[in-house]
């Protein structure tokens, strides 16, 4: 690992750490929108650098994410498909947030981009995350990427 | 046989058949399913009944107004606009069918997982298309609503 990626995974820990405790101590019904698109870039920047006990806090144990390929998995798979995969750009827009009381639904629109079996690729889907206030802090419980027809 | 009692007989079949596939799906899950879980399961069955029937009226009273729904294609759609495409665009369905379902509670939040089939006419031609999706309730004011659907194509 690059000192540039050590330096950006130390920064990501530290500002995870620091709004688990913040949060844990606040109004859900305050901007939770804002702390949770917070958190989906926090878990866009550990997919990135592969940030194994990041993911793991922002992840709730009953995870399900349904992903780009159609691909149904667990919190565990999630995990080992994120170690595994090769090298990818992640590019995310045009987040929007809605909350519904203890409930924050996330839609945007991600950019792939990587190696597969040493052919580059890019891909494009539309994105919907739920996210769950659960004791005292915010972990997301399903995740969806459904492909962008072009 | 009179019109009448053929439609008794077959809303009780196809009650017996909702009724059996709840359970089955409890069954094999283990456990018996929470009533959150088994309320918007139940739900989910009435939204492809309604959507197949283009029963505007009932979507609407399970679909939270802030609905995000992202359509197989990837298209973002309200609430409002997919109504619109269900009222108009749909003429040639002939059956929506969940073939199965995963159940998430989580207290007033429930995620639901599952396959489901369309099949219909389109240019002349039968077609039918299976589909994933990933579907989140919520309880408001009293009654489960839907606050976000998505769908993608299913893998061949």
């Amino acid at each position: 690992m690059s000192l540039i990626a050590r330096v950006a995974l130390a920064i990501a820990a530290l500002a995870l750490a620091a709004s688990t405790t913040a949060r844990a101590q606040e109004n859900v019904n305050g901007d939770a929108g804002t702390k949770v698109l917070a958190l989906e870039r926090l878990w866009g920047q550990a997919a990135h650098l592969r940030d194994i006990k990041a993911l793991e806090a922002i992840f709730d144990d009953d995870f399900v994410n349904l992903d780009i390929d159609g691909r149904l998995m667990t919190k565990a798979q999630t995990l080992a498909d994120t170690l595994a995969a090769g090298p990818v750009d992640i590019v995310v827009e045009s987040t929007g947030a809605r909350v519904h009381g203890n409930t924050v639904i996330v839609t945007g629109v991600l950019h792939l981009k990587g190696l597969d079996g040493g052919k580059p690729y890019a891909r494009s889907g539309r994105f919907v995350d739920t996210w769950l206030y659960r004791k005292g802090h915010w972990v997301v419980i399903a995740s969806e990427t459904t492909p962008m027809e072009h | 046989m009179s019109c009448l009692r053929l439609g008794i007989l077959a809303t009780g079949a196809l009650c017996a058949v909702v009724g059996c596939v709840t359970l089955c799906a409890a069954a094999q899950a283990g456990v018996p399913e929470s009533p959150a879980a088994a309320q918007v399961r139940a739900l989910e069955y009435k939204w492809a009944d309604a959507e197949k029937r283009k029963d505007i009226f009932a979507l609407d009273a399970f679909i939270d107004n802030a609905l995000v729904f992202v359509d197989y294609d990837g298209n973002f759609l309200s609430k409002a606009a997919y109504l619109t495409k269900i009222r108009v665009a749909q003429a040639g369905v002939l059956e929506i069918a969940i073939e199965s379902m995963n159940v998430h509670a989580f207290g007033t939040t429930v995620v639901v997982i599952g396959i489901y089939h369309e099949k219909g006419m389109d240019g002349g031609k039968l077609y039918l298309r299976r589909r994933r999706f990933l579907n989140t309730w919520a309880f408001k004011n009293g009654s489960w609503v839907c606050i976000a659907a998505a769908a993608m194509p299913l893998q061949r």
